[in-house]
């Protein structure tokens, strides 16, 4: 009797023992980021052996420098328009340079390096015009990436 | 005749006392046996609590052409691993549970059917699943870390308590499709006990 009871009290305890509960697993995808260009950046009009200096906020200067001058004619910063989720932080990875055509010289970029989604960014930029370059216009590209951090 | 059918009713009589003389230490052990059964038979209940949840944090998805995306989540906290095309922001962390039980005891773990867990879209615009497997780790004795991958039709066996006390943590590998949806995922998994 007293071995029966052992073996009854002890099938009940080992269903007793069983327990459960749940698990759980969770993500967030956010909206990817995007880069549309919208402005060019313009460089105006110079002369052979001017330097030429857009700054990010839009306007010019000769930056105290005999060489640079106030850019003349049309001129202005590049811009592009930064979506993705909202309220997220972003980087900027700009190319350092951007070479015109048949310019000798290369144009030095600077542009804006981190915003909030969503945002437009800017580029200026500084050419020195070799006296050998050829008069005309001149054109070039350069590339602007956009990452969240 | 009569003579010895009383000498047989004697011998009988004899017989039952010494029944009865060995019945009564053994009933006295008996008792004492008892005691002992009692206190080996009274195990601590298992309990099992969900501390926190197993996250992925927030990312932005790999967008198409740039193949399937990764993010793997070390139960044992040592971070996360994500794959190239996959930019994570902010942190992952590992999921939980605070298990307690008879200390010195084994108790085995399983999760039903389930070998991985389908993260199912309940937040903002578009649908779809995302699916991570899952990987078990317990402190219960030291850095015991459990299979890498759920065998067995998704049981897995763990180890005893320390202290009767054990965490059960769990992480895994979530797979990310080439321009998956934006929004919150979630999804749930049973785990059950036992001793």
């Amino acid at each position: 009797m007293a071995v029966a009871a052992f073996l009854i009290s002890g099938m009940s305890a080992s269903n007793a023992m069983a327990v459960s509960s749940t698990g759980q697993a969770n993500a967030n995808v956010i909206l990817p980021i995007t880069i549309t260009p919208g402005d060019d950046l313009r460089f105006g009009t110079g002369q052979p052996g001017e330097t030429l200096i857009i700054l990010k906020d839009g306007t010019t200067t000769n930056n105290g420098s005999a060489l640079a001058v106030s850019v003349q004619g049309v001129f202005g910063r590049a811009s592009f328009s930064v979506g993705g989720e909202t309220s997220q932080t972003f980087t900027v990875t700009p190319d350092a340079t951007v070479t015109l055509g048949t310019l000798t010289n290369a144009a030095s970029l600077a542009c804006d390096l981190s915003g909030t989604v969503p945002q437009d960014i800017y580029c200026g930029g500084t050419l020195l015009l070799d006296p050998l370059d050829t008069p005309g216009p001149h054109s070039g590209s350069f590339n602007v990436s956009v990452d969240y951090p | 005749m009569t003579k010895v059918t009383k000498t047989f009713a004697c011998l009988l009589f004899l017989v039952a006392l010494s029944v009865i003389n060995l019945q009564r230490p053994v009933a006295v052990s008996a008792q004492v046996s008892d005691s002992a059964l009692a206190s080996s038979t009274i195990v601590t209940p298992l309990d099992i609590v969900h501390v926190q949840l197993l996250s992925f944090g927030s990312f932005a998805a790999p967008t198409v052409s740039m193949g399937m995306g990764t993010i793997e989540v070390d139960p044992a906290g040592a971070g996360s691993t994500v794959s190239p095309n996959v930019t994570l922001i902010g942190t992952t962390g590992f999921g939980l549970f605070s298990v307690e039980g008879e200390p010195g005891y084994l108790y085995k773990m399983d999760t039903g059917s389930a070998t991985s867990v389908t993260l199912t879209h309940s937040g903002g615009a578009g649908v779809g699943t995302m699916t991570a497997n899952l990987v078990f780790f317990s402190i219960g004795k030291g850095a015991v870390a459990f299979p890498t991958a759920l065998g067995n039709g998704g049981k897995i066996f763990a180890t005893g308590f320390f202290a009767g006390k054990d965490e059960l943590r769990y992480g895994g590998e979530l797979t990310i499709g080439e321009g998956q949806a934006p929004g919150f995922y979630t999804g749930t998994f049973p785990v059950n006990l036992n001793y």
